[in-house]
This record gives structure tokens, sequence and C-alpha cells, in this order.
């Protein structure tokens, strides 16, 4: 008896020890952990579009992006101290929805690169494996790319963070941000397709309209290298735009290119993703789908009367009015006579109610992208990041600053002559020049968020907003304020200087 | 465990070699016992003995024989005096001769069996003729006791009583004692004497404090107990009369809270040991309910995920049939719960079925009938008061909106007195819309049962059937139990049994809480609106002059009660099989295994329906609901006692495996316009469809040391370490220890000579027990889907949470001092407990960096909530003989605080709302410094009652509206002369100061009276039913009672002026939501149980073959004593969830019961 006792002991010290291990690790069903999800090729597939995903968000181009790069300008008036009063709140909004999605995008371009060389993709779909890579690598750099110039130094990730603790990282240099933009932004110029051809039988890919392609790559690091100063690499990126076999085109109306309010009763849905488009962001015109871009920056809704649809209360600025062209914004002046751009991109109250109160005037607002009987919950126009008018002028800017201006006028005259402007009076100085292309980027870029970064890369950002808001703006202010919900969470985070810590 | 086995070599190794040597050893004693048996006869008779011994004792002397021959002797060393002294010298004699020699005249009877010797008294060879006695035995009111051992002292020969309580016992020496014992019963000595005729009166044992507990994994003797363990007996379970044992804990045990969150027929309650631990809900709270030995899952409870209206889920311990219920021990301390570790934090409740008796079989038949009334009505509005206030509240209503400059709002002519449309309503008399709901509702109960034994097996069997109709028409629950418990003395090492629960139960419940679609429609229903037409058809709007009021609640309840179905229906099975070895005498192993088992079948039907009101179904709508669940266990145990001396030690040593699986179906589907066509195939349209199955398990070691010196010092030490499957992978084990210390000082010799103190012990505990309920799979990284805007192709997904592999149980630190008193011989009984629990580790959403990227917060171990209180118990036999009266009284004090409940986002400090209400705002808010769930309500200050005080304080609602004269004063707390949600502060807390109960039992011969009062103070109740009832402004009727008290200029009051406004959105100055005008206080104490019970004299129930009969009538809520002017305060709408506790939302009500019942032995 003795012994068996001791068996016994054995056998249950085993148990104790070992047994059932599996017991503590059932399978979960109902979701997929990341590492099951990760399978095939729509796994990538499927997370390729949550990367877009990010771009829709309203740290995104649904919101943030023009609220940084079109109201905080001077493009806008809006009376609101934060963004468009640049008083440096880090509790504003905009900054951490912007932070959030952005890194939220990343992460998804992370999670790709980590898996997409793990997944095996069958031999008729093997081709889909570089244009998926690209577009990620597209799309980080252009994360990056919006970070560096809103932030400065920030957080450089570029692995799969898989717990909470990994993202506990500080802020590196922005060279460091700005290598690993060109790095990949060039590696998305490798393996993007021009187009999205049929030419990968039964692709799986979900949708080609939108997608980032070899243009759109060449586009971004174009903008890089104007954004650093590096004209000769900015040129030549946008000139290989110009040698692609897809060719881009203006359209032959800038009207063309966004909503058209005043084309009568029909709906005015825009063009989308036309031949001079070569990337913008998707939007929808399901609930949760739309651009905030009209509700924000134009007259929210319209009806019959092209009223302006607002609340009561139009001083309100609760009520979401970003209002006053007419009497705060020197955008309205900037429009040459007969620009066609200026009836395209501003809406103006046609009727005796809506005026100003102060000045008697019409009230005036962004007119892009309005479309009949949506909201800002669902407005499907689109976002342009980046259009052919842009890579036009990019060649004006980088031709003058590396030439001189001779072989620089081609371009931008193309631009004028869509707008139904006469051509640039030849003869410019260097620097009248740059005056020039600078003056037709704010007109035909405008509320395209492109303003403000313009106004901080040619170093005006301080006379010119100090100008418009009437006080002293310093050159901390290029960029922004770290969210303070971002450095109450990670201590690593340290304030940019100016800005209260 | 399969696997171990193939792949454990050196185990499975080690384990045939030694079933080889069993083998070995079986055989061989196989061979050596026929070879033996083969020489019998010869031997005894041939062998010789020599013996030269002076000055020895007889035992030396046996074990001489034993050294020099083959012989062994077997005997009782109590019975047979082997310490005398012998001289011996004998040479070649046989042994008989020898024996005789030495036991000369010694009355030892020696029987020679080959070549054993057994040595006995001659009292008990049956050759000797000893007296035969006989007698009867029986207890104090002279009935009779079957079953009782009746045993010679010093040997075990005896006898059982007969089912007449008589025996007989033969060849009784004159010098013996007989020892007459029964379970429950004091043991009794009576010495033979000269007598022939034993009579023996047993009487019930006093509260023992040699009582034997359940704890986990095993029993200890209440004596030796260092934590703190409350016993509730079968006795107060039936006395409750309660139809579930849940309901039958209430006030009957310090330290647990029993609330009501319905009193739907099988009912869910909240049972709080020891106060809230956790914010989080369904079932976090919940203590863990052990029914043999099972852990059963209650935290995947049957929760109605998918089920809009299904207002009254079931108890999962309904099902369990109160009769069957042996004992009920609530472990509260550490010291106690720790063997349960993670699961353990919220306190465990052993419970265990009836197990078989050693006796003759017993059968018992218990019946009962009750009817059930509601518990109060609340006195609604006469259509004629209606009118007046419509009236006036249209008046008031048009006065105020002119100073705004809004139009006038017309009064109905059906309400204005003296017109033709007013006389038709009142034609139509009063409607008493809860005279035509509630109804007086039978519950029956029925049980048999049948147990018994011999020492080798011993068995219970019962059957059970139980049918509660609601109080409100169309609700009932039925329940039938079958139970099998069975245990086999195999033989002296091996003992097996089994316990079987079987359960069904079924019934229709109706639709609680305020949505316009349930129970709240009776008091809401307009008193000028009637139930029947004259033929006997539901009266609907349509029938009658109807004029648009804004109803927004049916017309006509009774008609939609009708046609709605809610049923459930669910099957348990509660079953385990054990064996147990006792390898050593100390050393038992025991391995069991069991099951938990339900089947649940949900079903709701709203017919198409449309009575011209705001509910207008236009087609029917089935939801059908399956849920199941198992839940399997293997418990290995070994358990060791030893004494040496003044030292007792006892180990246990388990090992538990536990899997638990849940599946749920939902699908919901609607389209018909038949209102008879109410099967989901009848519905054209799938409305929507849910399911999932999960697996979880547990994997866990637990042990327990008890060591005691000189039974004056005791120390107990538990550890558990639990594997569970929801823990994150760095913390996939928990480790749970406690310990304690006790001092059993009356047994110190200073006290001993104190005859008043018969027990004085005083006990320490510390420990660390878990919360698991923190959701399955929480820990792991998770994909998700979301919308890309893509044209017209839209999928995508991602990464939605990061792994959080740090995620683990809510873990709870307990601290318990205790005291435990005993005076006059047990008469005055005392406990009392201090405890603090911090529980740390709340589950809480962490803000995590933005650069996470697939989620900026996580839910993480970071809150902590603090408990800590006192318990005392009073147990006093204030009389005792014939008659005789007992109190039991019991209170408990419990404080709750919120110590961390993390940060927001901000960095400021976080807090939770609770569930809101019907379409308002939650009441409750959780934040740290308050209890969990604490009101924050904006405060009422009186009515402005003159012009000049709405001027002083011209505040703002936050519909922008101001003030007037007879509207609502509220407190402007920030002074921003606006009222808004920055008003709110706390106003109190749901959870109570203390709670208690007292239990007076008397009785003389064989009647008894017990009448049992619990109650509760310092709590608070925020009644949604009277926030809606007394608001003024709503289309419903409105009370009585604030018909007579609201403001008006001839008799101004503190309650505002009703306002029909063009909603029922409470903005015109009223009574708004989420103010303290509904909050009550909500103490009470409840003549809960009054029970009257006559047992008849075994004399006259003996007559008619029975040996047991008794006869009872219980009333249940006879009385209650509050200030709340709800239905009732024992009420807690929202309980599931701690953070909305305390909120009368129109449950179901509670009834008054009357019982008469009888219980028959024979």
């Amino acid at each position: 008896m003795k012994t068996n006792y001791k068996v016994l002991i054995v056998i249950l010290v085993g148990l104790f020890l070992t047994c059932c291990e599996k017991n503590l690790d059932p399978k979960m069903y109902g979701s997929l952990t990341v590492d099951e999800y990760f399978s095939d090729v729509n796994s990538i597939d499927a997370s390729v579009n949550a990367a877009y995903q990010a771009l829709q968000d309203e740290g995104g181009y649904k919101n943030a992006m023009w609220a940084i790069g079109d109201i905080a300008s001077d493009d806008t008036y809006y009376g609101d101290d934060k963004l468009d009063g640049l008083d440096g709140d880090p509790n504003t909004g905009q900054l951490t929805s912007m932070w959030r999605a952005h890194y939220k995008g990343i992460y998804r371009c992370n999670v790709v690169l980590n898996r997409i060389d793990g997944i095996i993709f069958a031999a008729n779909r093997v081709g889909l494996k570089p244009q998926y890579k690209g577009q990620v690598l597209f799309l980080r750099a252009l994360f990056y790319f919006n970070l560096v110039r809103v932030f400065g130094d920030v957080p450089l990730i570029t692995n799969e963070i898989k717990t909470a603790e990994e993202a506990y990282v500080g802020r590196d240099p922005i060279t460091k941000i700005y290598a690993q933009i060109i790095a990949d932004a060039k590696s998305a110029v490798d393996l993007l397709p021009e187009v999205y051809s049929t030419s990968i039988p039964n692709t799986g890919m979900s949708q080609d309209k939108g997608r980032a392609t070899k243009g759109a790559a060449l586009m971004l690091l174009s903008s890089v290298y104007l954004t650093l100063k590096d004209y000769t690499n900015a040129k030549d990126y946008a000139t290989q735009i110009l040698n692609l076999t897809n060719k881009y085109s203006l359209l032959p109306a800038y009207g063309d290119l966004f909503c058209k309010p005043y084309s009568g009763a029909g709906n005015t849905y825009p063009l989308e993703n036309t031949a001079e488009s070569i990337f913008e962001v998707q939007f929808g015109d399901q609930s949760g789908r739309g651009t905030q871009a009209n509700w924000w920056m134009g007259p929210q809704s319209w009806d019959t009367s092209l009223r302006w649809n607002r609340p009561t209360d139009k001083t309100n600025k609760d009520a979401g009015a970003f209002v006053a062209f007419t009497d705060k914004s020197t955008l309205m002046q900037e429009f040459e006579t007969g620009d066609a751009r200026a009836t395209a991109a501003i809406f103006s109250t046609s009727n005796s109610v809506d005026v100003n109160a102060s000045t008697g005037l019409p009230w005036k607002f962004c007119g892009k992208y309005l479309v009949k009987g949506k909201t800002n919950n669902n407005d499907p126009a689109n976002f342009p990041v980046f259009r052919y008018a842009e890579t036009l002028l990019i060649l004006a800017e980088t031709e003058n600053e590396t030439n001189g201006p001779a072989n620089a006028y081609q371009y931008i005259n193309q631009v004028r002559t869509r707008a139904g402007l006469t051509n640039v009076a030849s003869g410019l100085t260097k620097d009248q020049f740059r005056d020039v292309v600078f003056h037709e980027r704010r007109v035909e870029l405008c509320f395209e968020a492109k303003r403000w970064f313009d106004l901080v890369r040619t170093g005006r950002m301080e006379s010119t907003m100090s100008a418009h808001l009437g006080k002293t703006v310093n050159a901390y202010q290029n960029i922004f304020p770290i969210p303070k919900l971002e450095r109450d969470v990670n201590p690593l985070l340290v304030q940019n200087p100016g800005y209260a810590q | 465990m399969k696997k171990k086995f193939k792949d454990g070599g050196i185990l499975s190794w080690n384990f045939l070699r030694q079933l080889f040597l069993i083998m070995k050893l079986t055989l061989f004693i196989l061979i050596t016992s026929v070879l033996s048996s083969l020489a019998t006869g010869s031997y005894s008779q041939n062998a010789k003995v020599t013996l030269d011994l002076k000055s020895v004792t007889v035992k030396e002397t046996l074990k001489a024989i034993e050294n020099s021959s083959e012989f062994f002797f077997v005997y009782n060393n109590e019975l047979i005096n082997v310490d005398r002294k012998i001289d011996i010298q004998v040479k070649n004699e046989k042994i008989g001769d020898v024996l005789g020699k030495i036991f000369d005249g010694r009355n030892v009877e020696v029987t020679v069996i080959d070549r054993k010797i057994i040595l006995a008294p001659t009292y008990m060879g049956s050759q000797q003729q000893g007296k035969k006695i006989t007698g009867k035995v029986t207890d104090a009111s002279g009935g009779s006791l079957p079953g009782v051992s009746v045993v010679l002292k010093g040997t075990t020969t005896g006898v059982i009583t007969d089912l007449n309580g008589n025996y007989s016992l033969a060849n009784v020496p004159e010098n013996a004692t007989l020892q007459f014992s029964f379970v429950g019963m004091k043991a009794q000595e009576i010495a033979v004497g000269n007598k022939t005729t034993i009579n023996a009166v047993l009487t019930e044992e006093t509260i023992g404090i040699e009582e034997v507990v359940a704890v986990g994994y095993g029993t200890q003797r209440k004596s030796d107990l260092t934590g703190s363990v409350a016993s509730v007996s079968s006795k107060d379970i039936k006395s409750s009369a309660s139809m579930t044992l849940d309901r039958a804990l209430q006030g009957r045990t310090a330290g647990v809270n029993v609330s009501s969150n319905t009193g739907a027929p099988g009912g869910n309650v909240s049972i709080q040991i020891r106060g809230v631990n956790s914010t989080s809900g369904d079932g976090a709270n919940d203590p863990l309910y052990v029914i043999d030995g099972i852990p059963i899952t209650t935290d995947d409870n049957m929760g109605g995920r998918g089920f809009t209206r299904s207002g009254t889920l079931n108890s999962p311990l309904a099902v369990i049939n109160p009769n069957d219920i042996e004992s009920i021990e609530i472990l509260k301390d550490a010291s106690a719960t720790a063997i349960y570790g993670a699961r353990a934090a919220n306190g465990v409740v052993i419970i265990t079925t009836k197990t078989g008796k050693v006796g003759a079989a017993k059968v018992t038949l218990d019946y009962s009938y009750g009817i059930q009334t509601v518990i109060k009505k609340l006195e609604m509005c006469s259509f004629e008061q209606y009118a007046e206030m419509y009236v006036q509240s249209i008046d008031n209503y048009n006065l105020y909106t002119k100073q705004n400059g809004v139009a006038d709002r017309v009064k109905s002519p059906y309400m204005i007195k003296g017109t033709p449309e007013y006389e038709i309503y009142k034609a139509n008399g009063n409607t008493d819309w809860q005279d035509a709901i509630f109804r007086t509702a039978p519950t029956k109960d029925i049980n048999l049962s049948v147990t018994g034994g011999t020492e080798k097996l011993s068995y219970s069997i019962s059957g059970g059937y139980t049918k509660q109709d609601g109080i409100i028409m169309k609700t009932d629950n039925t329940r039938a139990t079958l139970r099998s418990n069975i245990d086999l003395q195999v033989n002296s090492w091996l003992k097996i049994g089994s316990k079987l629960n079987i359960g069904r139960e079924w019934g229709n419940m109706v639709t609680s809480g305020e949505n316009y679609q349930g129970i709240d429609g009776i008091w809401q229903a307009l008193p000028f609106f009637k139930v029947y037409n004259t033929d006997g058809s539901y009266w609907e709007n349509a029938e009658a002059p109807y004029v648009n009021l804004g109803l927004n609640n049916p017309a006509n309840i009774k008609a939609k009660l009708d046609r709605e179905k809610q049923e459930t229906k669910r099957n348990r099975l509660i079953a385990s099989v054990y064996g147990e070895i006792r390898i050593l005498p100390e050393l038992t192993f025991k391995s069991s295994f069991g099951a938990d088992l339900t089947t649940t079948n949900q079903y709701v039907f709203m017919p198409f329906y449309n009575p011209n009101s705001y509910i207008n179904n236009s087609s029917s709508q089935v939801d059908v609901k399956n849920y199941n669940t198992y839940n399997i266990v293997a418990d290995q145990i070994l358990n060791y006692l030893m004494k040496i001396g003044d030292h007792s030690f006892g180990a246990m040593a388990g090992f538990s495996y536990q899997q638990f699986y849940r599946q749920t179906e939902l699908m919901s589907a609607k389209g018909s316009t038949d209102a008879r066509l109410d099967q989901i195939g009848n519905q054209p349209s799938m409305y929507s469809m849910y399911g999932d199955r999960v697996y979880s398990g547990l994997v866990s070691q637990f042990g327990r040391v008890n060591y005691s010196y000189k039974n004056k010092y005791l120390v107990t030490a538990t550890i558990r370490r639990d594997g569970s499957s929801r823990f994150g992978s760095n913390k996939k084990y928990g480790i749970f220890p406690s310990a304690s210390i006790g001092w059993k000082v009356s047994e110190e010799s200073f006290l001993k000579s104190i005859k008043q103190i018969s027990n004085l012990k005083i006990r320490a505990s510390y420990g660390k027990t878990g919360n698991q309920n923190i959701g399955n799979f929480s820990y792991l990284a998770k994909t998700g889907s979301l919308t890309t805007v893509w044209g017209n192709a839209d999928a995508a997904a991602i990464a939605t949470t990061l792994a959080n592999p740090d995620l683990r149980w809510e873990d709870n630190i307990q601290k318990d001092l205790g005291l435990e008193l005993g005076l006059f011989n047990q008469r005055i009984v005392f406990d009392a407990d201090y405890y603090n629990k911090r529980s740390n580790g709340l589950l809480v959403s962490i803000p995590i960096p933005g650069s996470a990227g697939a989620q900026v917060s996580q839910t993480r171990n970071a809150g902590s909530v603090e408990n800590k209180g006192w318990e005392f118990m009073l147990s006093t036999r204030n009389l005792q003989g014939e008659f005789s009266w007992n109190t039991d009284f019991n209170i408990s004090f419990n404080k709750n605080k919120v110590l961390d409940i993390g940060k927001a986002a901000d960095g400021s400090s976080n807090y939770f709302y609770g569930l809101g209400l019907g379409n308002d705002a939650a009441v409750n808010r959780t934040e740290a410094g308050h209890s969990i769930g604490e009101f924050y309500l904006i405060k009422t200050d009186g009515v402005y009652q003159t012009q000049a005080q709405v001027d002083a304080l011209p505040v703002v609602l936050s519909t922008g509206r101001i003030v007037s004269i007879g509207t609502q004063r509220y407190v402007d707390q920030n002074g921003d002369k606006k009222i808004d949600d920055l008003d709110r502060v706390y106003v109190g807390s749901p959870l109570p100061k203390f709670t208690g109960g007292i239990n007076n039992t008397f009785s003389y011969k064989g009647l008894s009276l017990s009448i049992f009062a619990n109650f509760v103070y310092g709590n608070k109740i925020y009644s949604n039913v009277l926030r809606t009832l007394e608001k003024g402004d709503g289309y419903w009727n409105q009370t009585k009672w604030y018909y007579d008290n609201y403001w008006r200029a001839d008799k101004p009051s503190d309650v505002g002026i009703p306002f029909k406004g063009p909603s029922n959105s409470g903005v015109y100055g009223n009574v708004s939501n989420n103010n303290d005008r509904a909050l009550f206080d909500g103490s009470y104490l409840r003549i809960k149980n009054i029970t009257l019970a006559y047992q008849f004299p075994k004399s006259i129930v003996q007559k008619v073959g029975l040996s047991n009969m008794r006869v009872y009538s219980n009333i249940a809520n006879m009385f209650t004593l509050t200030n709340y002017r709800g239905i009732d305060p024992d009420v807690n709408s929202q309980g599931a969830n701690p953070m909305s506790a305390g909120v009368d939302n129109y449950s179901y009500p509670t009834a008054k019961t009357i019982t008469f019942g009888m219980n028959l032995e024979f």
C-alpha cells in the first residue's frame, strides 16, 4: 500500500504541473486573431483597403487635413481661436485626430508590410504582391509626409506594433523621417503600376479607382523634394510624370473637377478620378462615408433657391460656420478678373436675405465639395490630394528655381489657359516668376489642403499670417503643438518649442 | 491528460510495475488462504504451548505465544484487560488450556478459529445469556424516532430502532451502558443496571460548535474554522417558503445582501457578499456557486442578448429545488474562499444536496399550496382628477408659453367638465388597470423523497414539482426536478457515489422596465378607457370616441399583454460521480467528475397589433433564442489527516480541470399580419440573426494545510494556482494564497474554570482571491471589419485590438478579524467580524498612445475598489424547556468606495454613468471617491412660490425655458443661472449602510411559531416609476398622491405644477429628468416570513401509519415598514449592472404569499 501511494503522488504531481495546458488556449470562434487572419491574398487585399480607410478618417482628408491646410491658412476665416486663430492649443481636436488617424494608417501599412511576404500568392496573382506593397509604401510615405509637415519630429514606427507597450516611443528627427519617406516613396515608384489593368487575371483586388499609382508616388516624391527645397529632384520626379505612358491631362473646364452647384436642379455629382486626377481620397454617399469638407468650409447644404441653409444664428460658430472670405480673407481678391476658377471654387449666397450684416455683402464659402442634398455625413465629394495641374505648377516652380523662368512659362500657362486667363507676361525675373507661381498655386489649389504648407515651405507663413490675423505670428508656429492627449499618455513626447509644455 | 500518459514513459512504467506487484500480492494471499483453510482443524488441536514467565503483562504473554507458535490474537484492548500482570508456567499444553489459565474467572470468551484466536468479553458471546432489553426512543415531543442506533458502549453490538422507535437488544450484561445516537440529536447514555425496559428521549442538538460545515473541497468542524463561513440550514430555507433558494438567503446571514431584480416567478436576484467588488456588470459581482462540488456558471448566464423585451431573466439557481438542499455554506473571507482562487473574489456559496442516511427507508412527502397577491397597489387618479389636472396643465402651458410668444395649446373638449364629450368618457366609469392585470395567483409545490441506507449503501432520491403563477396575468413558472444521490462503501478502502440533479423549468413572462411596451402600462393606462366592450371583446380606442391626447402607451394594456408571448424553457443537469480510496488510515484520495449542462430556449412573440395607439406593430415579430452550455469538471483530491499527541495536522492537495462551453443562436423575423401565425417560419422576413460559441477553460492546483495544537491554536493556510483561458499570455496563471489563525481562548485553563463561557475564539485571516469575469479572449489581438470607400466595393479588415498579454483577473485582497463567543452552554452565541477588502486591477479602459495605431484605448487592469465593514450575529436560546424561544439576529455594515477607476484621456479622473432609463439618461455615476453607482442628480429645492422668488433665481432650464411660479426650483450649483448637467451632484448611494435580519422562534410541544424580519437601512432608491407617474406633464395617468400634492395657488406645496408640453419631454419647468424629486429613502423593515407549524404527536401520527406529520402555514412579505412610496423598496431593477443599482424601473412587483403545507413521513 505504501508504494501505491507513492505512485499516486507521482501521477498527481505530474498532472499538477503539466496537464491540460491546452484547456487554457481554446479556439476562439466568431472573430479571428491577427495571426489567424493573415492567411491569403484576400486578407492582404482587405488590409490594404483598411490602410486607405485612414485617409477617409476625420483625422485624414475627411476633416483634419484641410482644417490644417486651409482653415489654419489665410484662405478662410472662421472666428475660432484654435486652428483658425493659431492659438497653439495642444487640445485642438483636429490635431489629435490627425495624429491618431495617421498613425492608424501607418500601423495598417506596417501590418501589411510585415505579413505580406509570409503569404503565398497563387501563380496567377503573384503580380499583385508588388502592387500591394507599393500601395502601402506610398501610403506610409504620405502619412509621414503629412505628420512631419504638421508636427516636425514624430515617432518613426515602421514595424508592426503588437502590444501597446511598443507604442511608447519618443520623437525621431525630421531628417530620419524624410529619409524614410523618400525610401518608401521611391520603392513605391518602382512597385506601382501606372494604371490598374486587368492584365492580372482574376485579381481579387476590390477596386481600382482611387488606388495609388506610379504617378501618385512620383507626385509625392516631387512634393517631398519641393518641401525640402531640393528643386532638382522635385523637377526630376515631376518630369517623370510627363514621361509616363499613361498621360495625365487637364480637364477642359476647371469646374468639371468639382461639384457644380450652379448647374441647375439636377444632381451635380462631381466628376471623380478623372484624367487630371493623380491621387484623390474617395468618399461615398452612404451614412458615415462622406466628407465633411462642405459642411465646415462650405454652405453645408443647399436648397433650390441656393439659400444658405445654415442654422438661424449665422454668427454662431458652434453651428459650424466657416465664413467670411469677403471681409477677412484675401482669397477673393486673389482671383483675377475673369478667372473661371472663382465661380467654381467659391459659393456665394445669391439672395438678399443671406448677407453679412456688417458688410452688406453676400456670404461666400468654399463651393468645391457641395453636393445637393448631402450633409457632412454622406457628402460623396472626393478630396484631391494630387492632380495634374499641380504637377505643372511644380514643374514651373522647379524649372524657375533651377534654370530661371525661361522654360517655366509653358507649364504655368497651361493652367492659366484652362482657367480662361491670358498667359503670364513674359520677361519676368526669377523672383517675379516665383511670386506668380505662388499666386497661381493659391487660386488653382484653394481648399485642397495646400495653402498652409505652401506658406510654410516658402517662408511666408509668419508675415502672411500676422497680417491675416492682425497679430504676431512667430516662426515656431510653422509646426503645430503635439496633442496634449498624446503627451499625457506618452511622456516621451516632448512638446515643440514655443508651445505650452 | 491522455497525451500525458502516452508521453510519460516513466509514469506508465511505474504504474504497470505497481499493478504487477498488486497482482502478485493478490495471488499470494489467495494461495495461502486456500492452503490454510485446508489445514483448518488440525493445528489448533495439535499445537502445544510452553511458557515460563514471571510478572509479565497478559499482553506480553500473548505476544510470547504468538512468537512461539503460529497463533495470533485478535482482541480489543479496551474490553480485555491485557495490562494485568501474571505469572505463568506451562509445558506443552494445549492452547485452550493455557488461555483458560490466563483468563481464569475473567469473563473472557476464547474462540479459536484455526490459528486465529479471538478474545472477547463473555457478555458478547452468543452462548452467554445476558438479559434482553427493550425500549422505545422518542423525541422531545413524544414522537417515535426510527433509525436511532442503540449500541452497547464499548462494543460494536447494537441495533437500530424500527419505524415505531422500538428496539430490542439481547444478551445485555447488567454492567453495560446503552448509547443512543441519532444525527441531529444529542447522544445519550443510559446504564443498564437492573432495568429490562429502557426508553430514551433524545433532544435536538443545540446549535453546534461541533457542527461540520462544507468548506472548499472538504468539510471542517465549525469549531476548527479559522475563516469566516456562514451556514444556512435546510430548515431556514424551508421556513422561508421561497420557491427559489436565492430568495431564501435574504436576511438570513450577515454579510450577504440579497436584493430583488424582479418579483416575477423564477426571476433573478442580486446577491452580494460583503459589498460590490467590481465595476463590471454581467455577473462580475456574483459569488461563485458550487453545487455538490461543481462550480456552476453564472457569469455567462442566460443574458438577454438580442432580446429587447426580456424584462425578467431567470435566476440560474431557479432550477434547483430548495427542498433538495441539505445545507448552504457561504464562504466570506479570503481564508475560506482562496481555495477557489480566481473565481472567489465575490465570495463562494457552497450548496450541498441531501444524501442518504443510515436507517430504514424514510419516505417524505411535502405538499404546499399558496396564494399570492400583489404586495401593494399604487393609488392612481380617477377620470375626474385626471381631466382636472389636464385642463390645468394646458392653462399653465398657455400662460407660460405666451410669455415666450408661442401660440395657445387647445384643450381637448373631452377633458372639459360639462361638455358632452366629457360625459362620454365619464360614462365609461373608472377602470382600475391594476385590478385588471393583477390577480390572485396560486403556487403549488409537491415533493416526494426517499432516503435511507445501510452502512454500505445510502441513498436519497427525490422528485419535486413546483408551479408558481405570477400575480401579473399570463406569467408563471413551473419547475420539475429529479434527484438521486447514492453512496456506496464498496469495501474497507473504496467508496463510490453519484449525485444527479435534473431540473426542467418553463414559464411565461412579461416585459418590465420603462419602455411603453410592458408592464409600465399597468399604471400609465388611462382610467377612462375600458377593458372590455359589452360583448366581451377588448375595448380598443378605435371602437370609442377617441381623442388624440398624444398617448404613447397602449390604450389597453390588458389586450396587449394577452396577445404577447414570452416563454422560457430551460433544462439543467448537474451530475457528478466520485470514487474515494482510503490509501492509508490517514490518507484518502478522491476523484470526482461532474457536469453542469443547460439548454435554454426562449421564444418571444409580438403580434400584429394595432389598437390605435403608440404601439401599433404593423406586423408580427418572433424572436427565438437557443442557448446551450456545458461545464465539465474533474477534481483529484488527496486528503491527509493525522493526530500525534497534541498536534492535529490536516492537509489537502488537489487538482482541478474545468471546461466551459456556450453556444447561442438567435433568430428574429417579422412580417406576418395574422397574429395566429406565431411561429418564426410564418414570418416572411428575417430581421436579425446572431450566433456564437465560446470555449473557456481552467486548470487549477490547490492545497490546504490545517494545524492545531492542543485544539487551542489553529492555523490554516491555503493556496490555489489557477490557469485560465481568459488570462493574457504573460499572466496565464494566477496564484491565490491565504493564511489564517485561530485561538480558542475558551480552551485555555484560565477560562476553562469560567463555566459561563462555553466558547471563545478569536481568528484572523489574510488572503488574495481573484475575479476572472473579464470576458473571453480579451487579451488577443483581434481583427475586425470596417468600411473603406472604394466606389461600390468597400470591404476592409484589420487588427482592431492589440494583444494585451498582461490582461489578468481582477484581484481582491481581504483581511478579516473575527470573534466567536458562546455563553451559558451555547445558549448565547455571538459572532463578530471585521473585514477590509480591496479589489485591484479592475478592468478599466485606459488611453494608450495614438502611435499604437490599432486602438487609442485598451481595457486594462487598473481600477480599485474598497469594501470594509462589520458583521454581527447573535443567537440566543431565551427560553428552553417545554416552552422555548430562540432568537437569531444578524446585522452587517458595509462601506463601499471606488479608489481608482482610471484616468480619462485628458488626464482627469474618469467616471462612468450607469444604464439609461427608458429614453432618459442614466442616474447613477461611478467615480473615484464615491461608492459604485452613486446617484448623480440635480437637486430640487421646493417650488417657486412667489414671483419674487422667480426674480431672485431666474434660472434657465437646459431647454432654454425660464422658470415661473409653481414650477420646481432646482439648485443652480455652479451659479451660471442655467440648470443643466453641470448642476448634477452626488445625492446618495444605492448601497445600504446596513442590512440584516431577525428571526424569533417560539415553540410549545408540537406547536411552533417563527417570525422572520429583514431590514435594510441607509440606501436610496431612484424611482423611475414615481418620476414618470408624478412628473405632471406626461400623457399617462398620474398618482393620486401627485394630484393631492402638486402646487396650487390655493394650496402651496413643494411639488411642481403640471405642465402639458407638446411631448413628454419634461421641459416646461416642471419635473425634468434626473433630479432628486424621484429619489427616496430605501430603508425598510419587512416581516418577511411568519410560519406557524404544528407537529402532530407521534402517538397520533403512528396510528395512521405515519412516522411524522407536520402542518404549517406561512405568510411571506406580510408587512413592510418604509418611507418609500413606490410599490416595494426591495427593488433593484438593473441589479445585473452594479453601476446602475438602486433603481425602481417598473420591476415586476413582489407578491404577498400565504402558504399552507404539510410534511408527511412514513
